[in-house]
């Protein structure tokens, strides 16, 4: 670089003769010797004019889809709310599942309890008949109905504890395994019964207000057979089978009779201990007697 | 997600609302005639027999 490269443009201009005879950098001479445009403060600089963005072409579909082409929002943006309605949705769906287990399941089971026991009584109106052997039932066929006045409750009883095939219908289950308990036409053993606390009709939901002397009437073909409350168990482990043996144990009971045993879980909405009812027949009437003083109060 | 669902549902603003509350109900219905049932016994919540669960089985 030369020290006529960096003189005042002015200069440059001024010797025309260099410009012509030098010719030794043209192209930056050529610069400097361009005239500068004349200072004057009434000239305005000129808008420019932007260049017009093609317009998407097709109608306004296209433009529609184009425009919101241009206003997407982020992956981030995008992520972030998928995972908010997510987890917005698992929660919706948990509560329709609470809602589902304390509200439409003991709607359904009310139901078809309602039909198992009106259909039992049906059939026997009709046919009366004797009393059966215990293992002339088949799992989840009902064979008798559960009155519990104390509590009002009145409920079906079918063969076999099965969730589906029994309980969940909102029947009371009739042990069949791990042993088959006795039948109240029986002369002497344990007629063993599980139901529901919650949900699925829960027809032994209160069962842990009968104490001694509280009735609890079963109905059958031929007969009703009433019970009367000895004692209550408040909380034993699932795997206590000695409470629905012949002669239960911790029952108090001494030696065989005609006992009755209700189990079902407790705490409520859990799964944890089961709450043990035990009773002993105190009557067994005919049905052409008609109904026992426990039903008619 | 919604908004996609939205977004891709045919007419006017009257006709999706409707879709979506038929979209809804279906789902509910789904979910209480098949799911629950489904997931009911695989969770902890009924057992009430003292064979320790060996009725669950059934």
């Amino acid at each position: 670089m030369t020290t006529e490269d960096l003189r005042p443009p002015q200069v440059a201009y001024g010797s025309g003769a260099f410009y012509v005879s030098g010719g030794t950098a043209p192209s930056a001479s050529r610069v400097v010797a361009q005239p500068l445009p004349p200072e004057d403060d009434a000239t305005m600089r000129l808008r420019r004019i932007e260049a017009v963005p093609v317009r998407p072409s097709g109608g306004r579909a296209e433009r529609r889809r184009a425009a919101r082409r241009a206003r997407r929002d982020g992956l981030g943006v995008v992520l972030s709310r998928f995972t908010g309605e997510l987890f917005i949705t698992v929660g919706v769906v948990m509560l329709l599942f609470v809602a589902y287990q304390l509200w439409w399941t003991n709607v359904i089971a009310h139901r078809q309890a309602h039909g198992a026991a009106s259909s039992l009584q049906h059939a026997w109106d009709a046919g009366g008949g004797k009393d059966r052997d215990a293992g002339a039932f088949s799992p989840g066929q009902g064979f008798a109905i559960i009155y519990i006045p104390k509590l009002d409750v009145k409920a079906p009883i079918a063969e076999g504890t099965g969730k589906h095939q029994v309980l969940d219908k909102g029947m009371v289950g009739h042990y069949s395994r791990p042993f088959k308990s006795a039948m109240p036409w029986d002369k002497q053993g344990n007629f063993a019964l599980a139901g529901h606390r919650n949900t699925h009709g829960e027809p032994f939901r209160y069962v842990n207000r009968l104490g001694p002397g509280d009735k609890i009437v079963v109905e059958t073909g031929s007969a009703f057979y009433t019970y009367e409350v000895t004692s209550r168990l408040d909380q034993t482990s699932p795997a206590n089978v000695g409470v629905i043996q012949p002669v239960p144990v911790g029952s108090g009971f001494a030696g065989p009779g005609r006992y009755i045993t209700l189990t079902t879980c407790t705490p409520e909405f859990t799964s944890t201990y089961r709450l043990i009812v035990w009773g002993k027949m105190v009557d067994e009437r005919p049905r052409s007697k008609g109904k026992p003083d426990a039903l008619l109060e | 997600m919604y908004a996609w669902i939205w977004r891709h549902l045919p007419g006017n603003a009257w006709v999706k609302a409707l879709t979506s509350l038929v979209l809804v109900l279906g789902i509910v219905y789904l979910l209480f005639q098949y799911v629950f049932p489904w997931a009911e016994p695989l969770l902890p919540f009924n057992d009430v027999t003292v064979d320790n669960g060996m009725a669950v089985a059934r």
